[in-house]
This record gives structure tokens, C-alpha cells and sequence, in this order.
């Protein structure tokens, strides 16, 4: 039996990470089942509402992706800011759902420094200004301009993420969110990903990848400090701290001074 | 991530609009389109507001002998708001539009000998289709020879034939009794391009 792996934000660790997957191999005989099962509690679910998904490009929206697939529901929506990793964006183009709208919000270098308080979020409630201001932004502009009844997305409970009764839950803006895989473990995750051989973007390689995942960088979150976030940052693409010194962002100037 | 478009034959005024709303979809930064005109072309670029908000450009496409290229960019090379960057490119008479990423593209350049007059990647793409005398076959192998395999789309236009090639990323060909289009989605009754075909219009 596996030991499943905890809350991802507690698991810095790349190698606790990579030492996951390779035990998710031990789920290969009956990840097919688990899947199969996720499909048919979708269908259940969802019935005869209009859904549609949230798409990151993260392992867990990839995973997602490829079960509501099977499940015939092909409708997405990517949120993204000017401040996202090129590499990341160049790797969406090559793996891009066919049926995904990409949605770009207003931020940039320029709502940043005027926003300091955003840049590397040290605590819950800024990170969730994140989240509100960004993804879930794009997405209700996208369920209501469409018309969805539901707005699946790749919440789990493992992630420390609020799932809701049975994985539906409304939100004040009458957004309905659907959280198929939401009692899914990291180790699934892995185990699907392998079976449906999908690749993952470059962030899940650079510094606390699996823990970060994808997202804008200044969102980047659970550093030591704000000059180690930069240094990560610098580390993944370096253009960006040079950018965001020239901006007066603070801490860049810093970390390009330090070398 | 971007939405090619391709036209072709009888287009009447207000055909562009909901094309572009499709287009948009997968380039939210900005829309470009190019078309031939008494033998000259005219290109026009514009930053796109966030969808859904309305855009409609300025310049319409349309007429009987409709022929251009679209392009609906999500920038991921340069400035998303930069649109000396924007595509389609107009290079040595050449129309040209693309999906997918040319990686070190300064390298590519570099190889070649190619001047870059923008930061868009896909201008290096659009110079090695020339290199090449505008053979698709061979402006891949070169191109996968350099950075491996990977998926790209485009259409590129010079004087009365168009090419358009279809690599990985999404083509669909519509067509009916007086008027074509390739666009980057499916729309009702178009068939996909498939993966290492080539079209060929000649106007």
C-alpha cells in the first residue's frame, strides 16, 4: 500500500515529489477503473447541464482535461496575465485543448508596482486575491458569456482546496464549480498522467516545481524569502527579474546586484 | 496559441466579424489582417480588447475576389501589447501567418543569416519558408532538424498562390459554391487539414 503523499503546499521537496510518482506506478493496474468511474460520476453529476472547464496546464486541469474527454465535455477556458514564464506560454501553445478560449487579464509590470503587496504572497488571503482576481476573473466571464450551468475545475482535497459537498460548490457570483477530482491523491494524479501519456509543462522541472505548479510568477508562493523567490525566478528566466528591475519592482534590483 | 485564418472567393461585408470572434479566442493580444488589393497588399494590425468584449476592426474584407490572411495572436515572444509584433507579417511580398513557437528563434536567424525586423519568432519561421522556395516539406525538416519536433501551423501568401500547411496544429477547411476559408477551429461543415498535408490555392 502506499503511503499517500500530504498537502502539496507542505512538500517543498522535488525529490519527495519524484519519489511520488514513481510509487504511482504501483497504481497502473487500476488507475483505468478509477477513471472509468470518474467519467461515470461526471455523467451523473452533470446530467443534462451545460459544462465546461477550467485549463491551466497544470497536472491536475491536464488530468481533468483528458477524463472529461472521455466524458464528452470539451469546452475550456485559460486565464492568463502579462506576467506570466515564456516558457510556459510556449509550451500551452504546443499542448492547447482543441476547444480552450484564452482570456488575458489587465495585469502587468505596471499593476504590479503599483500592487507591491501582491509580489510573492507570503500570506492565504493574498494568494486567494490571486486566484479571485485572476482565474476566477476569466472564468465567470467565460460561464456567463456562454452560458454553462457548471464550471469544472481540477480542485482536490489533497491540495488543501475547498471542494465543497459532493465536489459542487456556488460561489457568491453565482459561479457553480464542479470538482471531479476532488478526492483524488497526488499519486492518482501521477498514475493518470502516465496512462494517458500527456506531457507535462517545464515548470513541474524548475525550483519547487510540484509545490508552486503553474501560474504567473509573481503568484509564486511558500519561498524562504522574497530574494529567494527572485533567485528562483532569475533561475527559471532571466529576463524577468531584469524587466521587473527596470520596473522598480521591489527585491529585483537586489537580487540582480547580488549576482 | 494562435487563430490562423485564411480567405479565399465571394465574401460579403460583415463576414470578417464573427471569424475574428473565433479567432480571438486562442489569440487574445491582438488581430491582423492582410489582403490583396489591385496587386498590392494592405496589412492592418490591432490590439484586441479582452474577450468577450466587442472588437471590430476598422478595415473589412470583402467583395467578390476576396483574397487575405488573418492572424489572432497570443504573444508569446516580444510584448503581449507590442504590435510591431503582430502577424500577419508581410516579409519580401510574402503573407504570413503561424501558430506555434519557434524556440531560440535568434539562433535560427543567426544560422541562416537571416535580419530579423521583429521579435516575433514566427518571422524566423516565415524566412526559412522563403529560404526554402516557399516548400513547406522542406521548411519543416529544416525546422524539426533544428529544434525537434513540434506541432506548427501556417499560411503564407505571395502574389496569386497561397500556401497552407498544416503540421500539428489545427486546420479546418471549409469550403463551398463560391468561397473557401482555413481557419484555426472547426466551424459547420469544415474538415480538418490533417497533419503533414499541404494546400495550395492558386487565386
Amino acid at each position: 500500500m502506499i503511503a499517500a503523499l500530504g498537502k502539496k503546499q507542505s512538500v517543498s521537496s522535488q525529490q519527495t515529489w519524484l519519489q511520488t510518482i514513481h510509487r504511482a506506478r504501483e497504481l497502473e493496474p487500476v488507475i483505468e477503473r478509477r477513471i472509468e468511474r470518474a467519467v461515470e460520476a461526471i455523467r451523473a453529476a452533470v446530467g443534462a447541464k451545460q459544462l465546461c472547464f477550467g485549463w491551466s496546464g497544470g497536472k491536475d486541469s491536464i488530468v481533468l482535461e483528458r477524463v472529461l474527454a472521455l466524458a464528452g465535455y470539451r469546452a475550456c477556458v485559460l486565464v492568463i496575465t502579462s506576467l506570466e514564464y515564456r516558457a510556459f506560454l510556449q509550451w500551452a501553445t504546443d499542448h492547447m485543448p482543441p476547444r480552450l478560449t484564452v482570456i488575458r487579464t489587465h495585469h502587468d509590470l505596471g499593476w504590479l508596482a503599483a500592487h507591491p503587496e501582491m509580489l510573492f504572497p507570503s500570506t492565504a488571503n493574498i494568494a486567494a486575491r490571486w486566484f479571485r482576481e485572476v482565474q476566477h476573473w476569466g472564468q465567470e466571464r467565460f460561464v456567463k458569456r456562454e452560458r454553462f450551468d457548471l464550471l469544472a475545475v481540477g480542485r482536490r482535497r489533497k491540495d488543501g482546496n475547498y471542494c465543497g459537498r459532493d465536489g459542487i460548490y456556488t460561489n457568491a457570483r453565482g459561479v457553480t464549480r464542479y470538482a471531479p477530482l476532488a478526492d483524488w491523491s497526488h499519486e492518482e494524479i501521477f498514475a493518470a498522467l502516465r496512462y494517458f501519456k500527456a506531457e507535462l509543462p517545464p515548470c513541474y522541472s524548475w525550483p519547487r516545481g510540484y509545490q508552486v505548479g503553474t501560474g504567473p510568477w509573481p503568484a509564486r508562493q511558500f519561498a524562504e524569502s522574497r530574494l529567494a523567490a527572485w533567485r528562483e525566478v532569475r533561475e527559471i528566466e532571466a529576463g524577468i527579474v531584469e524587466r521587473a528591475a527596470s520596473a522598480g519592482i521591489p527585491g529585483a534590483n537586489e537580487c540582480l546586484n547580488q549576482g | 496559441m494562435c487563430g490562423l485564418i485564411a480567405l479565399r472567393g465571394n465574401w460579403p461585408r460583415g463576414s470578417l466579424a464573427p471569424l475574428i470572434d473565433n479567432a480571438r479566442r486562442r489569440g487574445p493580444d491582438m488581430f491582423g489582417i492582410g489582403w490583396l488589393t489591385e496587386g498590392a497588399w494592405i496589412v492592418r494590425h490591432y490590439l484586441t480588447p479582452s474577450w468577450p468584449e466587442r472588437f471590430c476592426p476598422e478595415h473589412d474584407v470583402e467583395g467578390p475576389d476576396v483574397w487575405a490572411v488573418g492572424h489572432a495572436r497570443l504573444a508569446t515572444s516580444g510584448e503581449p501589447g507590442a504590435l510591431r509584433d503582430a502577424q500577419p507579417l508581410l516579409i519580401e511580398g510574402m503573407m504570413f501567418s503561424h501558430n506555434g513557437t519557434v524556440y531560440r528563434h535568434e539562433r535560427l536567424a543567426e544560422r541562416y543569416g537571416f535580419a530579423l525586423d521583429t521579435q516575433n519568432d514566427s518571422e524566423a519561421l516565415a524566412r526559412l519558408f522563403l529560404y526554402h522556395g516557399y516548400d513547406p516539406a522542406q521548411t519543416m525538416e529544416a525546422l524539426e532538424e533544428y529544434q525537434g519536433r513540434m506541432n506548427h501551423a501556417w499560411i503564407a501568401a505571395s502574389g496569386d498562390q497561397m500556401w497552407i500547411a498544416s503540421w500539428g496544429q489545427p486546420l479546418y477547411h471549409f469550403r463551398s459554391r463560391d468561397r473557401e476559408a482555413v481557419t484555426s477551429w472547426r466551424s459547420l461543415g469544415a474538415k480538418a487539414i490533417p497533419p503533414g498535408r499541404s494546400i495550395v490555392w492558386n487565386r
